[in-house]
């Protein structure tokens, strides 16, 4: 059938969430401090980790890879994870095996391996003392994340997003409360600090050593309102969001995440109270 | 002087149950089935009278069985009673060379069989004892002819004949001739009705004045009423050497409402091709991927059927003169295919008189030409071209605008068609056309398109194909027929989004078909092919990141631009041979066509792989009009190039052709004259399916597939139609079918991805009055299978969540599709063009009808995509005759 008609039939029988929307337990961001070490480094995690309904309990386990997978540690092999902490109980960090990369030629450790994070969201009245007894349905949600180990001279920061720029013009940092219209749209712009785009070196599979500058994208989340677009590339990181109408809505919540696709995240969190 | 003389005579003529010589069993069920015009014998060829008969003074009949081909010409001639004396081989000889006008049945020209006796007479003055003289008739005066005319068919302005022409209140009535003219003599003086009637025809009353002492002239126009105006462009006709049979005209085919008026399109509402997902015209026949079909052009084959979203095929409908649906169990001259074949016969001839169409919808418009050249008027000529504005239609449709992004289709074709027939034993034909598609996806200024900088420009899509082919057809002998067909093609495409994602291909195709029938005797036809086809390709492959790395997958890792660019050449002479072999002397009573085809593919510095392909094909007639078929074979299909190709030259890729065992039973049966049923089952197991090498570890050393896969489908077809035959026509299919896929040895059996286990198609047509007709088209087909989800986890460095599956692939399905199209046309004809205006309502149902399933982003929502909402699709034809 022409495009025409795919256009006009292409609808759904029923409206989906949108990934933007922040109605359910969702793991947004991890951060870690490097966020790439070198092997016996100790690095510390945080994330960002939602929920409207309740608390959160954020288990971290990790483990060594052998080489890198979507679905994350082998769970057929207990003795290989290892519990990092328990978020907000205990701060999760990583003593970052000394010898995690001895296995690999001189050469590629400037490249490094990956060092594999799971992170479990499940409820904050969760009794941690019978974890072993959970299950699937136990879990709010499951993420991963990797961790990349190197020795590299050039190794990567966490990008910071040092405030939000609104309709071009209000500048709101962190902890910042934004009042906002009822019905109205607004432009939110994440504004990076000056070091976050980071220049670096690649060594291309030729051999070429290649200098490189990092493309950081963002992401928007909200409790309330709408996005049309809720992604944003650097530098043109602003995207619109219209507060939501319903006249019961009065306080709410925007995230914006930065991702520079090195493993190295940010984020800023918003408050917004709606008026009018 | 010696006359052999025609004593006459046409015996009746049998377009499917020719009589059986006497004496044989079932003589006395036989009858003629039903023609709507009988033929006509046009070019008689007198036979020299025997020496030893005329010295002996001896007179004598032959009773010859003549068998007459679509085209009219005699292809064999059989002595049913002999009448010795050397009469029976001049009868044969000159018998041979006879002409006749073609019959014809409601779908269009057949081929007949039909009595002749042919009669030797002495000249009564130079022999006693010749045959009887006539009876001396006595003469009668004649009143003067005082009313004249012709008949002349409005539009096309043919002159008609055999309409009847009457002048009610008297018994004066008589047939217009062949040039549409009558004359009626001693009509009443003063006013007088004339009435021309003839089914088909609507029927004209013309007032006119009777003057005494003059001869009235009259010039009637009548309007064609039926749809039979086109049967003689009948598509879906096959050689009844192959093992289905089914024809549908394009007076059907330009009513059918979702088809656009496109034949081609018209096959997925027969049985065997499955539902293609929103109308796109992907063709699934037989439970086949789609690439597994065979698309063609005379023979030759062609990358792409459809323009760009499957809404039209390339080709201007009014060029192609048949289209051959083979679902299954073909012959052997086609193959590298294990699915469906169809195969497009473009007319050969065009009109004496010329014709222009103009014709444009919301999507596109588009002319055509055809006419003949030169005084001699064997110069044939057809052309075509067409235009989408479709881009520039589309930002037009609000909720379009709206979505973010822009899709902007566009497509564009042309054909240009020669035939000369100057030639007595020799027909040229010449086609060359091509097509260009462009698709541009992207989003509105200032708006990214997704996350990556890698995709931010526009993704397009563009490809064209050219390909000029020419048919020489020759016939030696009675017992030699020969045909070849050299063609070139030349194919490019372009993939790309952005600056790193590039992908252009630049391929050239040469193919020569050739095939010969040689009649070594009457009851066998021994019909050697070739099918050789040989080509090379370059093309450049540029990736936003190095393949390799997926291998060790590491969203972290460096990305780094991958350039591939090579050349590489394929060949495959395939060569075939296969018999028809009819046993008895009703050519129908029963035909086996064994055949044999042998494809060798080499794809340089990747593989060498042969195929041997025997095949069987027999069909039987059983009762009157009633036939059992059945065939079995083998069919193979090689790798694709892309599935061959690696880019170490070092390593061979170890693929053998795709193979299939198909095999067919059914029974078919004329039930009255334009109904008829038929009924089939097939089975067919397929081996040596290309799959994707899952111990794959390397790029540069592994092969990237192999042939563990295999698959099984069993299905039933069953159609019931009703031929087009005046105001009505309609058919009703049914496919029961299931197909299934395995990977590997050890994995599980699955349903194939549009495995559609009921398929029902109701299609019908009525002419109604004014020049209206009304059209529908019912559809309810079993949903498409999907595999669930159920949730997913969230890899944080991407942003995106892998999905959890809940249940095996493809272990659900969507709800069942049910559709109701309907179609108004209103024709109007005036003396020298008609134009039609058309509304096709598509999905008059209204029904949901999903065509996928949508998750929501972390997988645990879930919703249907609605397949094509109530559109209702104008357009006009206007034809011109020059």
């Amino acid at each position: 059938m022409p495009f025409a008609l795919l256009m006009l039939s292409g609808c759904l029988t029923q409206s989906l969430s949108p990934a933007w929307f922040i109605d359910r337990t969702r793991l947004l961001a991890v951060r870690a401090e490097p966020a790439e070490p070198r092997p016996g480094d100790l690095v510390t995690f945080t994330s960002l980790a939602v929920d409207p309904a309740q608390d959160l309990l954020i288990v971290w386990t990790g483990c060594v890879l052998e080489s890198s997978s979507s679905f994350g540690c082998d769970t057929t092999d207990p003795d290989a994870i290892s519990l990092l902490g328990v978020e907000p109980l205990l701060p999760p960090s990583l003593q970052v095996p000394a010898d995690l990369l001895d296995d690999l030629p001189e050469e590629d450790r400037d490249e490094g391996k990956n060092y594999f994070l799971t992170l479990s969201a499940l409820p904050g009245d969760t009794d941690l003392s019978a974890i072993e007894e959970l299950d699937q349905d136990d879990l709010l949600e499951l993420g991963i994340k990797r961790l990349p180990v190197s020795e590299s001279t050039t190794a990567n920061h966490n990008p910071e997003i040092r405030q939000l720029l609104i309709d071009g013009v209000i500048e709101v940092l962190p902890g910042g409360v934004l009042t906002v219209q009822r019905g109205q749209t607004y432009s939110i712009e994440p504004i990076l600090n000056e070091d976050a785009i980071e220049a670096y070196e690649y060594i291309t599979s030729d051999g070429v050593t290649e200098p490189r500058v990092e493309e950081p994208y963002f992401t928007f989340y909200a409790t309330d309102g709408s996005y049309v677009v809720d992604y944003s590339l650097y530098p043109y990181g602003a995207v619109d969001w219209t507060a939501p109408v319903d006249p019961l809505a009065d306080t709410l919540t925007i995230w914006s995440v930065v991702r520079d696709r090195r493993g190295g995240m940010g984020w800023f969190t918003l408050t917004v109270e709606v008026a009018g | 002087m010696l006359s052999p003389l025609l004593l006459a005579l046409l015996g009746p003529a049998f377009a499917q149950d020719p009589p059986p010589a006497p004496g044989e069993a079932g003589a006395e069920q036989e009858a003629p089935p039903p023609l709507v015009k009988d033929p006509a014998l046009i070019n008689f060829v007198q036979a020299a009278f025997p020496q030893e008969a005329k010295d002996a003074g001896i007179e004598g009949i032959v009773l010859l069985l003549l068998e007459v081909n679509e085209t009219g010409q005699v292809y064999n001639v059989t002595v049913l009673e002999s009448a010795g004396w050397g009469f029976d081989e001049a009868a044969v000889e000159a018998a041979k060379q006879f002409v006749f006008s073609p019959a014809e049945d409601a779908a269009g020209p057949v081929p007949v069989a039909l009595e002749f006796e042919y009669g030797f007479v002495l000249d009564a003055a130079a022999t006693e004892g010749a045959l009887p003289e006539e009876p001396v008739v006595e003469e009668v005066v004649e009143l003067p002819v005082n009313l004249e005319g012709q008949v002349v068919e409005m539009a096309t302005r043919r002159p008609l004949p055999e309409m009847s022409v009457a002048v009610p209140g008297t018994d004066l009535a008589t047939l217009t001739d062949a040039e549409g003219r009558f004359a009626l003599r001693g009509v009443p003086i003063g006013p007088a009705k004339v009435v021309i009637a003839r089914p088909g025809w609507q029927t004209q009353e013309v007032d006119v004045v009777l003057v005494e002492g003059e001869a009235t002239n009259v010039v009637a126009w009548v309007r064609n009423e039926s749809y039979d105006q086109d049967a003689a462009m009948g598509v879906y006709r096959k050689d009844k050497v192959e093992v289905t049979q089914r024809t549908i005209t394009m007076g059907e085919v330009r009513r059918i409402p979702g088809t656009f008026g496109d034949p081609i399109r018209v096959v997925q509402s027969l049985p065997g091709a499955a539902r293609s997902p929103f109308g796109t015209g992907v063709l699934i026949i037989r439970g086949s991927n789609p690439e597994d079909s065979g698309v063609y052009v005379e023979g030759v084959r062609i990358p792409f059927i459809y323009h760009i979203g499957g809404y039209v095929s390339v080709f201007n409908p009014d060029l192609i003169g048949a289209v051959d649906y083979l679902p299954g169990n073909y012959g052997a001259q086609y193959g590298r295919t294990t699915g469906g074949v169809i195969d497009v016969k473009i007319k050969q001839e065009a009109p004496e008189q010329g014709r222009l169409v103009w014709s444009t919808d919301l999507l596109d418009s588009g002319g055509f030409y055809e006419g003949r050249l030169g005084e001699s008027g064997n110069h044939h000529i057809g052309v075509a071209a067409r235009r989408s504005y479709i881009d520039a239609v589309l930002p037009l449709v609000p909720r379009y605008g709206a979505s973010g992004f822009v899709v902007r289709p566009r497509w564009a074709d042309y054909q240009v068609r020669y035939g000369y027939t100057g030639l007595e034993d020799t027909r040229v034909t010449a086609f060359v056309f091509g097509f260009s598609d462009k698709l541009l996806v992207g989003s509105d200024d200032g708006v990214a398109q997704g996350t990556d900088q890698d995709t931010q420009d526009d993704f397009a899509v563009n490809y064209w194909s050219q390909r000029a082919l020419v048919t020489v057809e020759h016939r030696f002998s009675d017992k030699l027929t020969a045909k070849i067909t050299p063609a070139f093609g030349w194919d490019y495409t372009y993939l790309g989004s952005g600056q790193s994602l590039q992908i252009t291909q630049d391929q050239w195709i040469w193919q020569v078909r050739g095939e010969a029938v040689w009649r070594p005797h009457p009851t066998i036809e021994v019909i050697p092919g070739i099918d050789w086809l040989w080509g090379g390709a370059t093309f450049e492959f540029g990736l936003p990141f190095n393949p390799n790395s997926l291998v060790e997958y590491d969203p972290l890792a460096e990305r780094e631009d991958y350039t591939l660019s090579g050349k590489g050449q394929a060949r495959s002479p395939d060569v075939y041979l296969k018999a028809n072999w009819r046993p008895f002397k009703d050519p129908e009573r029963l035909l086996i066509t064994p055949g044999l085809r042998v494809t060798p593919v080499r794809i340089v510095d990747e593989l060498d792989t042969i195929s041997f392909d025997p095949r069987v094909i027999a069909r039987a007639k059983v009762v009157k009009g009633g036939f059992v078929k059945a065939a079995t074979g083998i069919y193979s299909q090689p790798p694709q190039s892309f599935e061959a190709y690696h880019p170490n030259p070092d390593i061979r890729t170890e693929l053998v052709n795709e193979r299939a065992w198909t095999s067919t039973l059914g029974y078919e049966q004329q039930l009255t004259q334009g109904l008829s049923v038929e009924l089939e089952v097939f089975t067919k197991d397929l081996d040596n399916l290309i799959v994707s090498n899952r111990e794959l570890q390397s790029l540069s050393t592994d092969q990237f597939n192999t042939n563990e896969g295999v698959g099984r489908v069993k299905g039933l077809e069953f159609m019931l139609r009703q031929a087009a035959i005046n105001q009505t026509f309609g058919w009703v299919s049914y496919t029961l079918s299931k197909s299934e896929r395995r990977d590997y040895p050890d994995s599980e059996w699955v349903l194939f991805d549009f495995d559609q286990t009921h398929i029902l198609t109701v299609v019908g047509g009525y002419k109604l009055p004014y020049g209206i007709e009304a059209s529908g088209r019912f559809q309810y087909v079993t949903g498409n299978p999907y595999t669930p989800y159920a949730g997913g986890v969230y890899d944080i460095d991407q942003d995106f969540y892998s999905a959890f599956s809940s249940g095996d692939t493809n272990s659900e399905r969507l709800p069942s599709f049910v559709a109701l199209d309907l179609r108004i046309d209103k024709a109007w004809t005036f003396k020298q063009w008609r134009m039609n205006t058309y509304v096709d309502f598509l999905n008059a149902y209204r029904g949901v009808n999903p065509e996928f399933v949508q998750y929501n982003y972390d997988y645990t929502e879930s919703a249907y995509i609605r397949g094509l909402p109530f559109i209702p699709s104008p357009g006009v034809n206007i034809e011109v005759f020059l």
